[in-house]
């Protein structure tokens, strides 16, 4: 689906057609559910705040200033969700997924491959969870996170590189 | 492990990745065939790709089911539906060619058709609203078409015979209309580019009608009768009203009690031609570089492709052809006129892109409807003219779509489904 179309569903879709909203769902889930995971760790609460996403994208089609942009706009609501997800929950107890990866608690769960990813920091986890669900593309996660390629394929390198220690339980120094 | 080893094991990762670029892909994997330790590591890293790609097939896999359950969702909520169709004009701004073809254009042409009035009433009281509206060098107000407020509002200049025209919803463009030399100057303010497009003929006629258009209806109010029909409150402003009718016009006035000063201006040409003027501004001091002619300094120009000039009957039916066609799928639709193209004008451009029809043959289909416009516009003035198409298909030789009856002429033309044209005495002319 490519920027035009966006465009046109999302005229529709402000014309009350609720069809071209589930086009513009269909096209675009996959992506935001795979940001939340990135940023969340939890499938159960990506599949929450995606579709939260969508359905806040739905109410606020009509603010959406730049329609083409309509990818960008449903990600940084779906970001923004988590971020505002993530707030309450590090106020009602600790998150695990937000805390530092950590060699001995890797230990505990070695070969534990949700429990690593979910040990990553968010920074590094996004891109990798992104890179296996687009098709490896790091030149359309570079565009989707606002980085450099480079800086998408080094980010995606570290997690590959703190993953592997995770799962095998070794630090830098082995 | 030797540095050099240190230094491959950044681009393993990358390579088991595939992140590695072409040219580093070699040096990395001879290296991996001297060195065990490196080559262990790396396959130990695809071991965890297989393991990764195992893990989001899986998640992959469920993904239909989520996406089933977020349309479930959506599907219970409420669309917030919109009547701004910002949108589709973007669409149509993005083209430089479809903008200043397609949007100026269809502008011009709508909205030059407003003119011939006929006999009003008066009243000595009215005489005073209007006094500022005789006298003015120079007018501003807003004209809405329609007779809906929320319709896309078009903020007018009107200096003698210049006309500087800019639209609420489509703040990148701006038209400067000379009525006596004929032409109009269409201004893309972002791309700073400029095109003149010809308002040769009828378009020219009606436009120059369109200037006075105010000062022509109070005039002839003056000498007929005028219908007071009481006060209300208009913006907050209490406000009085009075209403005179012509033979295929009615025009509203409110004006204010103490000052005389109209506030709004109601009108209603023909059987579908509605539109709202407000926000009068009379004499106010105007830049003569607004209503200027010449190119803006930083600006360029380019060739317009519209033409607005020599309108016939057969560019109506070609306009009927791109209702049909593009809008309705083969159907003509259940009204034409002028405020109903301008309403469903963003639907049409939608519907011709979903058609897989050019940003430049938009254009042209805009200057066609436009064309189309001019035409029926001049009909409206005369208010012979009747549209029987609703839901008949286009092609079907047997029924009548739009006919219409030419000043002077003893019989009246008939357009029917396949788009033909047939003279028919008035009495023969179908039901």
């Amino acid at each position: 689906m490519d920027d035009r179309s966006d465009e046109i569903l999302v005229a529709s879709c402000r014309r009350g057609d609720k069809a071209a909203y589930a086009k513009l769902v269909e096209s675009h889930y996959k992506h935001v559910f795979a940001r939340c995971l990135g940023m969340l760790g939890d499938i159960h609460d990506a599949e929450d705040i995606a579709q939260d996403a969508m359905i806040k994208g739905l109410s606020k089609i009509g603010k959406l200033a730049n329609s083409e942009r309509f990818g960008p706009w449903i990600s940084q609501i779906a970001k923004n969700l988590c971020i505002d997800f993530l707030r309450r929950q590090k106020r009602v107890k600790p998150f695990v997924a937000e805390q530092p990866a950590s060699p001995r608690q890797a230990t505990a769960e070695n070969h534990d491959l949700h429990g690593a990813i979910r040990q990553l920091p968010q920074e590094l986890r996004v891109p990798l969870v992104m890179y296996y669900f687009d098709n490896r593309n790091a030149k359309a996660i570079a565009e989707k996170l606002s980085i450099s390629h480079s800086g998408a394929c080094r980010r995606i390198r570290m997690a590959r590189e703190q993953l592997h220690k995770l799962l095998a339980g070794t630090t830098e120094n082995e | 492990m030797s540095s050099d080893c240190d230094r491959m094991r950044e681009h393993v990762a990358d390579l088991v990745s595939g992140t590695l670029s072409r040219e580093d892909v070699q040096i990395v994997e001879q290296h991996l065939r001297q060195c065990p330790t490196c080559r262990s590591y790396a396959d130990a890293l695809r071991k965890e790709d297989l393991l990764l790609n195992e893990y989001f097939t899986d998640m992959s896999a469920d993904m239909t089911a989520r996406q089933q359950r977020v349309l479930s969702a959506v599907d219970r909520c409420r669309v917030p539906k919109q009547k701004n169709s910002a949108a589709i004009w973007r669409i149509i701004m993005r083209s430089k060619i479809t903008k200043l073809a397609t949007a100026a254009t269809i502008i011009v042409a709508v909205l030059v058709g407003l003119h011939v009035v006929g006999p009003l009433g008066a009243t000595v009281t009215f005489a005073q609203v209007v006094e500022p509206i005789l006298n003015a060098k120079t007018v501003i107000c807003d004209v809405i078409i329609g007779a809906d407020d929320t319709n896309p509002a078009m903020h007018e200049i009107i200096v003698g015979s210049r006309i500087r025209r800019t639209m609420s919803n489509l703040p990148g463009l701006v038209m400067i209309i000379d009525l006596d030399g004929g032409q109009m100057l269409a201004l893309d303010t972002a791309g700073k580019t400029g095109s003149y497009v010809s308002i040769e003929g009828q378009v020219k006629d009606r436009t120059q009608n369109y200037v006075d258009f105010l000062r022509q209806v109070i005039r002839q109010v003056q000498d007929g009768r005028v219908e007071k029909i009481g006060e209300k409150v208009i913006d907050g402003q209490k406000a009085i009203g009075f209403v005179g009718r012509g033979r295929n016009e009615e025009v509203t006035i409110w004006a204010d009690p103490q000052t005389a000063h109209p506030l709004r201006i109601e009108a209603q040409i023909g059987q579908e031609f509605a539109f709202i003027m407000k926000n009068f501004e009379f004499d106010t001091p105007v830049d003569d570089a607004l209503v200027s002619m010449e190119l803006p300094a930083g600006y360029t120009e380019q060739e317009a492709t519209s033409d607005l000039t020599d309108v016939t009957e057969q560019d109506f039916v070609e306009g009927l052809r791109v209702f049909a066609e593009v809008l309705e799928d083969g159907v003509f639709p259940e009204a034409i006129g002028t405020e109903t193209t301008m309403k469903r004008l963003p639907e049409m451009v939608e519907k011709a892109q979903q058609k897989g029809v050019s940003e430049e043959e938009i254009g042209e289909l805009g200057t066609r409807l436009g064309r189309a416009m001019i035409f029926h516009q001049i009909l409206e003035s005369q208010g012979q003219w009747h549209y029987v198409g609703a839901g008949v298909k286009l092609g079907d030789a047997d029924k009548a779509v739009f006919w219409y009856q030419p000043k002077g002429s003893p019989t009246c033309r008939v357009i029917y489904g396949d788009l033909r044209v047939e003279d028919v005495a008035p009495e023969d002319l179908p039901k």
